[in-house]
């Protein structure tokens, strides 16, 4: 198939072998590439039951059709595993420049099976392979070890674990680029429990598309799409960043452990206040329009970062508005190698639990205290003192402390900047977001913004008014399905979720207009919807082999029974069984959150169906 | 009269931070906006000509005709990330 | 007159201009087929590397096969003539001029016959065509 290699390389670090097996057309038309790819893969290679950090396990790196092409954000890639976390399917998609690298190699997946005994870093320069010594690197942080091996290899991209992920911090990530990571999900643990370092890669080689005239005439068509977007104009001005002004407007910016949705302090931390006075210059993914990475100057460090999410965890959430610490605390995620959601949201629930008397420290953990936020990120990084315990994530902290009402988690993912309260949809998709509270798999913007014409087009005329309504139930479980299978393919193309989420201006449409002439796969928008749809149920039997149901589907309580306390959302809370039984009647599954076999049989995954209730059966389930 | 504050972000923030503006009770979004198209022409031709602008009043997205009240912070927004 | 691509404003390190030039000129996916090379460095420098089309070309003087000359448009160009043997990247010390992956002889920019990709499609417009009096 043309715009890929129609390769998988397989290394084994237990006994040392490398093959390139080839990449089936069928399981490409199929799954695309990417995330769906992976999860066939996965559900295929993996037995129910295994311990994450173990030498079962297996890592795969994920490229698709337009990584490496001239598409607008064609940069980033896909690693996808089982999680140490939350023990089901994790996925983690990361920025820079390493995936189109991974494709000018020669390779589409790269999986990496097994355990070394001694710590190893791979070396992927074309067609040459190797599995090498990393004894100057380990114990390392990623900043200098990428540093170096970029000198040692010059032109090539590379993945890094840092002491966090060498210490197996459950929420652990993968960096690359020095400030772009697979933060979430702990997958820096995996490669740590594997001994694997790095990766470091180079390609030299070229892979061919289908046609290319009509390929550059649909490239042009997009950028001039992405040229005439306020939208795009203004997430490459200001960032991510972008959303602290806006979130603060309505009341759902997350403050205090996801107590709060406004933060008096906000206007120290916006995305203007940023650019005006911290501000040094803008950065980009590879061949990516926008350039939304902002690099910024506080107190003698000049970094990357951080994004929403970062400022969120660091700040707002910690009730910190001093942002010298919070780009200090985000700087040091990246370079110990952690996801900064979780380690922010673990500290915001370590002062929750300090205030409250449960959790015992020989120093103080007092909300805003930015001073302390970035010694608890060291100490969760080396895994010291307090930090051993923080570095389990809340979910696992919060059974230990008898706190499990302030550990704000899905499935035993740190929720992420969102509170459902003043957002409904957002809700439901924290509830059923297949790696646990995640609000990019199926995150719907238009009805918070109340961008009324582009919720119509996507999810149909009828359901406005109520769909633009953030505190209504009605219509929420709709747009979340339909997001979860449109990102899905988005996902697995592999595309950036700016430009698409939002703002939006790609969708369907664009992504079959592209696709064909990479490819000369030729799928409608429907077509597409439906492999979405394949991919989100596959992923979700992934799970439920590993005895998930309904009753994961939920969200903390704070979210279900604490009325927002203050702010325009104020008294507001998630019903979020209407939602659910909702969604659940929308992707053909039963009351237990189960696909039935009818679902499965249209979707032709009805062998792993089988396979994956058998299992769920099994455990003495329903 | 009534007083609202006009808060701007986005590309908006490159012509101003924030305004004052004195306006006739029972006013709508629409007029206020007028008002500000005398002192800062400019600012108000952006804002007309954005599509994709959100103005949120007391934490609402507000359409055009919305009443404004005595002490209310209007926020418009060039545009706004989901997230 | 002179003329070369220059860089005018804060380059953001997409590669876009390296993608489209190799494209355009080579037909491939592969940015380092093209003949821009990217310089990234932290925390906060990224610049795109391109000819400099020189008044008094080393890579011209260093060449023994001929394999340089100008075109019709007064810009050095490589013929197929090159042999690949390396003399005029060495000779080049603004890393103008390198050997392709793609096909192992010398690549350099000659201003895409008038309409220059890479100007075209930077994203934050900041590379130009300038013109040079040296």
């Amino acid at each position: 198939m043309k715009g890929y290699n129609n390769s998988i390389l397989r290394v084994n670090l237990s006994d040392g072998t490398v093959k390139n097996e080839k990449l089936d057309d069928d399981l490409i038309r199929k799954y695309i590439g990417g995330t769906g790819i992976c999860a066939k893969i996965l559900f295929d290679e993996l037995k129910a039951g295994i311990d994450p950090l173990g030498v079962e396990n297996k890592l795969i790196w994920g490229t698709g059709p337009l990584t490496g092409t001239l598409w607008m954000s064609a940069g980033r890639g896909v690693v996808c595993s089982k999680s140490p976390a939350t023990g089901i399917w994790a996925e983690s998609h990361y920025g820079g420049f390493f995936a189109p690298e991974l494709k000018y190699a020669g390779y589409d997946f790269l999986i990496v099976e097994g355990k070394s005994e001694k710590p190893v870093y791979l070396q992927i320069l074309d067609e040459h392979v190797d599995i090498l010594d990393a004894g100057d690197y380990w114990g390392k942080n990623t900043h200098e070890v990428e540093g170096k091996l970029k000198k040692k290899v010059p032109m090539a991209e590379v993945m890094v674990i840092g002491r966090a992920g060498e210490k197996l911090v459950k929420f652990a990530g993968i960096i690359t680029n020095f400030a772009s990571a697979a933060g979430r999900c702990g997958l820096g643990a995996v490669m740590g429990s594997k001994k694997l370092k790095a990766v470091v890669v180079r390609g030299t080689k070229n892979f061919e598309v289908h046609d290319s005239e009509r390929y550059i005439a649909e490239i042009k068509k997009a950028e001039q799409k992405l040229r005439a977007s306020q939208q795009n104009a203004d997430l490459h001005n200001i960032g991510t960043n972008i959303l602290v002004a806006y979130k603060s407007a309505i009341g759902e910016l997350v403050t205090r452990n996801h107590s709060r949705g406004i933060f008096e302090n906000a206007d120290k931390l916006t995305g203007e206040y940023l650019r005006k006075e911290y501000f040094v210059k803008h950065r980009a993914c590879f061949n990516c329009r926008t350039g939304c990475k902002k690099v910024y100057r506080t107190d003698g460090i000049v970094a990357g970062g951080p994004e929403y999410e970062g400022t969120m965890a660091f700040g707002t959430n910690c009730l910190n508005s001093d942002f010298h610490s919070v780009h200090e605390a985000n700087h040091l995620c990246n370079d110990y190698g952690l996801d900064s959601i979780s380690a922010g949201c673990v500290i915001a629930f370590a002062m929750e639990c300090y205030e409250h008397g449960l959790l015992k420290s020989d120093f103080p953990i007092n909300w805003g205290d930015g001073a302390v936020i970035i010694k608890l990120v060291k100490m969760i990084g080396e895994r010291e003192g307090i930090g051993d315990l923080l570095a389990e994530g809340t979910r696992s902290a919060g059974a230990q402390l008898n706190a499990g009402k302030f550990a704000m988690e899905v499935k035993g993912l740190e929720i992420s900047g969102q509170d459902g309260r003043a957002h409904r949809s957002v809700a439901l998709t924290h509830a059923i977001s297949v790696r646990g509270a995640d609000h990019l798999r199926s995150l719907v913007t238009v009805d918070q913004l109340g961008y009324k014409e582009a919720a119509a087009k996507r999810f149909g005329a009828h359901t406005l008014p109520d769909i633009c309504d953030p505190y209504s139930e009605k219509y929420k479980a709709l747009a979340v399905k339909v997001c979860e299978d449109v990102f899905a393919v988005r996902d697995s193309l592999i595309t950036c979720w700016y430009t698409c989420g939002w703002p939006p201006v790609f969708w369907l449409e664009d992504f079959a207009d592209m696709l064909y002439p990479v490819t000369g796969m030729q799928y409608s928008p429907s077509d597409l919807q439906v492999i979405g749809e394949r991919i989100a149920n596959l992923r979700r039997l992934f799970n439920i082999r590993e005895g998930l149901d309904a009753g994961h589907d939920y969200l903390p309580e704070r979210f279900t029974a604490e009325p927002m306390p203050d702010g325009p959302a104020k008294g507001q809370v998630v019903n979020l069984g209407v939602m659910l039984s909702e969604y659940y009647a929308l992707r053909n599954w039963d009351v237990h959150g189960l696909p039935s076999e009818e679902c499965a049989k249209k979707l032709g995954i009805e062998r792993e169906w089988k396979q994956a209730m058998a299992e769920y059966h099994d455990k003495g389930n329903r | 009269m009534i007083r609202v504050t006009v808060e701007f972000y986005g590309a908006f923030r490159e012509f101003a931070d924030t305004m004052q503006v004195e306006i006739e009770r029972g006013a709508t979004v629409k007029a206020v906006l007028l008002k500000i198209s005398k002192s800062m022409p400019e600012l108000y031709r952006k804002i007309e000509s954005t599509e994709t602008r959100i103005i949120v009043l007391r934490g609402k997205n507000a359409d055009l005709d919305a009443e404004v009240t005595d002490g209310d912070v209007l926020k418009i927004f060039s545009s706004a990330l989901g997230g | 007159m002179r003329k070369r691509i220059e860089l005018e404003g804060s380059c953001t390190g997409c590669r876009v201009c390296a993608s489209v030039c190799a494209f355009h000129n080579a037909g491939s996916q592969n940015w380092k087929h093209g003949r821009i090379l990217i310089v990234k460095e932290e925390p906060d420098t990224d610049y795109p590397v391109i000819c400099r089309q020189c008044a008094e070309p080393a890579c011209l003087k260093a060449c023994k096969f001929g394999a340089l000359v100008y075109n019709a448009a007064g810009v050095l160009t490589v013929t197929d003539a090159c042999t690949g043997c390396g003399a005029c990247v060495r000779a080049c010390q603004y890393s103008g001029i390198h050997i392709s992956a793609l096909t192992k002889k010398a690549v350099k920019c000659d201003l895409c016959n008038g309409k220059p990709v890479c100007v075209e499609h930077c994203p934050v417009h900041v590379l130009a065509v300038k013109e040079v009096e040296e």
